[in-house]
């Protein structure tokens, strides 16, 4: 094995205890044999793996569990309110009224709108269409961003149950 | 860990609290010390352990017992906790330059066990903040965990050459990084 195969490996799979054992004896003699090899070593212990050992591991507070046991016991009617409640907490900051009346007042405004400038076929086309290329740069956009929402949600809830 | 049974999880999945309560005990401890390693603070890893036993509850009736308990937990840990060390650094983002400031100040304060802690989990933050998200998880796993990269490449569903491979460029970029500190302070 090259000087930088054994590098390679010291780096990853020796550190790691992945290697078996004639690959070990192999890897250990170039260790104690060539300068270079002992060097990066230590360099490798010392960086990449020394401070991670024996690091003190955290543990939760006793709350964490009461948090838990709270939400997950709560009545089914409950969270649903809990649901509105983050719902709520998520777009207060942008929109300053209650959210039931907002909704009202989109609902109505929509209605009226509706009402004021009826649909016409013949109307829509002038007035969306300006050209095909327009057209096609809009489509363009609406293709890119769907299938990246999409993509990222089917992977999350892949990498959840796989 | 081990001694989670299938009759335990299948307790849990219907409903029972105390067999649920038995799995956060076996579990909470893991969980938790990935979390702080990926969100850096006590509250944080707090909020992130919560959500995953929220998750991991909810989604007990869609555990396939021919699948390792333990993986599966550790799966919902790393996404949860980079999905939301992600949302709080952009909703963060402002207040950082205050915090950092804050914390050169208390970092002064404490006994001196305390202040090695800080110092300790500063330091393992600062090594970490030089790797790539994907590199951070797989070394946060072998390092600190302890998983082989046979385990890992199941958590993260990934071959495990990537494995290797990111754990190699990881480790590379650590080396990089002692190399410039060191010139730095010569
Ligand atoms: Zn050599």
């Amino acid at each position: 094995m090259k000087c930088s195969e054994i590098q390679d490996l010291i780096l990853t799979d020796y550190i790691d205890g992945e290697v078996n054992e004639s690959t070990k004896r192999k890897i250990e003699e170039c260790i104690e044999g060539c300068e270079e090899c002992r060097a990066f070593f230590e360099a490798v212990q010392s960086t990449g793996s020394d401070p991670f050992e024996a690091l003190e591991r955290k543990t939760p507070s006793d709350n964490v569990w009461l948090n838990i046991k709270e939400n997950i016991t709560r009545p089914a009617s409950e969270q649903k309110v809990y649901f509105l409640d983050t719902v709520k907490q998520t777009f207060e900051p942008f929109i300053n009224f209650r959210m039931p009346a907002f909704v009202l007042t989109a609902v109505v405004l929509l209605f009226v709108m509706m009402n004021v400038f009826p649909i016409n076929k013949d109307d829509n086309q002038v007035a969306y269409v300006h050209s095909e290329q327009e057209l096609e740069y809009l489509a363009f956009l609406t293709d890119d961003e769907e299938e990246d929402d999409l993509g990222e949600y089917v992977e999350v809830i892949e990498e959840y149950f796989l | 860990m081990n001694d989670i049974t299938n009759q335990t999880i299948e307790k849990a999945a219907n409903g029972d609290i105390d067999a649920f309560e038995l799995i956060y005990r076996k579990c909470c401890s893991f969980v938790h010390n990935v979390a702080f390693r990926i969100v850096t603070t006590q509250d944080d890893a707090e909020e992130v352990t919560q959500e995953v036993f929220i998750s991991v509850y909810r989604n007990l009736k869609n555990f396939r017992f021919n699948a390792s308990f333990k993986t599966w937990i550790y799966r919902i840990t790393i996404n949860t906790a980079v999905n939301l060390s992600k949302k709080w650094d952009r909703n963060r983002r402002r207040e950082v330059s205050f915090d950092e400031s804050e914390m050169a100040v208390a970092g002064r304060s404490g006994t001196d066990a305390s202040v090695e802690k800080q110092d300790q989990d500063a330091y393992i933050a600062s090594l970490l903040n030089q790797l790539n998200e994907d590199q951070k998880v797989c070394l946060i796993l072998r390092s600190i965990e302890g998983l082989s990269y046979a385990e890992i490449a199941d958590v993260l569903n990934i071959n495990i050459n990537t494995v290797r491979t990111r754990i190699k460029r990881g480790r590379e970029k650590l080396l990089n990084f002692k190399k410039e500190v060191m010139n730095n302070e010569v």
